[in-house]
């Protein structure tokens, strides 16, 4: 009887008892996290998405390709000011090394790459390149324009490689205010811009300065150029700064990348990591 | 009015399956690489939950969440996200589209004006949940994620519904 009237419940909630425990299995895969055994599935995704999109894009995105040159050619005024007074700087700078007797710093290790791809899911915004761990890409390694840092390598397959862009809600970047010691953590304010905030307000930040990566991150070198500080907003009720900064690099209108091929130093990680477990220890 | 193959096909429950599966696919690869292309102000439509909506207004509640669970993973790892987010989102979609299944007059609801407003509430209800999943560790302000990344692909995965709303209102009038 009993048995029976559970066949019957069965029976009548079918839809939702199957309903119910696919949700929980969604959850539970959620839970579960990243799964390696479908790693390599992933990778094969890559490539195909990689491919598609790099022979489907056989027509240029005009609007795209004219707004870049805009920038490009401000961009080159700039530049072109800049040699002259780097040329004596260098010259300078040299003399003085030879002084100090100290070893000129290597030149990063780069590869060039084309965007082949936008994807945007949600509100996250990745782009696909066609250099992948064919060329000794791996995941974690910084991606850049010649105007600055565009985010990093999440996926990697021979050919291709996702970039996973500074406009997602969950990257957030280690900035330091140029010629300043200012440092803090920008985020993506979920529009064009990116938001440096818990600044106090008794320290002078004035627009249009430089943003640029910190000596502090550990997911992207220092120094990279990543925006300007396009305003600052005093809110009434609170001691902070909320710095807006607009970033030079904007995604969807990048052709080509530099990837940074030195990934962050993970001695670094590994020191703060082995200090926090003695402390731990020791209480 | 039926064709002849397409009866022979629904007779035979594997052939249709499978070909739902392969129809699947097919989706997810597009929704990578041709969707992008056809983007308007950041947004995109989402070609897997229209077939995720399609199937369960055509096939009933049972096939309809066990075929959106898997087209949530397809999306997944095609869009290499976290596994099993738009299984879960896409699932409480089409649970509101299910509430719309007809047996036996699947066709009228399909190529009906209802469709297109069944898709749109799903879309509504799956992108609010993904919504909430992804901003859970984010400082970024629930409305204007919502406004500005998620309002725009819901109207365009609505309007591109008109789609499949077409084709079925041509094969109810065949």
């Amino acid at each position: 009887m009993f048995l029976q009237k559970v066949y019957d419940f069965f029976v009548k909630f079918r839809d939702y008892i199957i309903f119910t425990l696919l949700v929980v299995m969604s959850l539970s895969i959620i839970s579960l996290g990243d799964f390696t055994s479908i790693g390599g599935l992933r990778a094969s995704v890559v490539s195909v998405v990689g491919f598609l999109n790099d022979k489907l894009l056989i027509f240029p995105n005009i609007t795209a390709l004219k707004k870049e040159n805009q920038i490009l050619r401000e961009l080159n005024i700039e530049l072109s000011n800049e040699v002259t007074k780097n040329f004596l700087a260098e010259k300078e700078n040299n003399e003085l090394r030879k002084l100090l007797d100290l070893k000129q710093k290597s030149k990063q290790n780069i590869v060039f790459a084309d965007v082949v791809g936008i994807e945007k899911i949600g509100n996250r915004n990745y782009l696909i390149i066609n250099k992948g761990s064919g060329q000794g890409l791996d995941f974690g390694m910084t991606v850049r324009t010649d105007a600055g840092l565009v985010g990093s390598i999440v996926a990697t397959s021979g050919g291709y490689s996702i970039v996973e862009t500074i406009y997602n809600p969950d990257v957030k970047v280690s900035v330091a205010i140029a010629n300043s010691s200012l440092k803090g953590i920008a985020t993506w304010d979920g529009k064009t811009n990116l938001i440096l905030d818990n600044i106090p307000k008794t320290i002078q930040v004035k627009s249009g300065e430089q943003v640029v990566t910190s000596n502090f991150s550990s997911r992207f070198p220092s120094d990279i150029p990543l925006g300007y500080v396009r305003s600052i907003e005093p809110p009434k009720s609170s001691l902070f700064w909320k710095i807006i900064i607009q970033p030079y690099a904007i995604y969807n209108q990048v052709q080509q990348v530099v990837v940074i091929k030195d990934l962050p130093d993970s001695s670094k990680i590994d020191l703060i990591k082995e200090f926090y477990l003695k402390n731990k220890n020791k209480q | 009015m039926q064709f002849l193959p397409e009866i022979q096909i629904r007779n035979n429950k594997y052939v249709l399956y499978s070909l739902y599966f392969g129809f699947a696919i097919l989706l997810g690869l597009l929704q990578i690489s041709l969707i992008p292309l056809i983007e308007i102000a950041d947004s995109v439509p989402n070609l897997l939950l229209i077939f995720a909506v399609w199937i369960t207004l055509r096939e009933g509640k049972t096939i309809g969440f066990l075929y959106t669970f898997f087209l949530g993973i397809i999306y997944d790892i095609f869009t290499l996200q976290v596994i099993g987010v738009s299984s879960l989102s896409f699932l409480f979609g089409v649970l509101f589209a299910s509430f719309f299944y007809r047996r036996g007059k699947e066709i009228l609801v399909l190529a009906s004006y209802r469709f297109i407003l069944i898709v749109f509430v799903s879309v509504l209800i799956s992108n609010l949940i993904e919504n909430i999943f992804y901003l859970k560790l984010s400082e970024i302000n629930f409305w204007t994620s919502f406004i500005f990344k998620w309002l725009g692909s819901t109207v365009y995965t609505a309007i591109l519904s008109t789609i499949p709303f077409f084709v079925s209102f041509r094969n109810k009038l065949n």
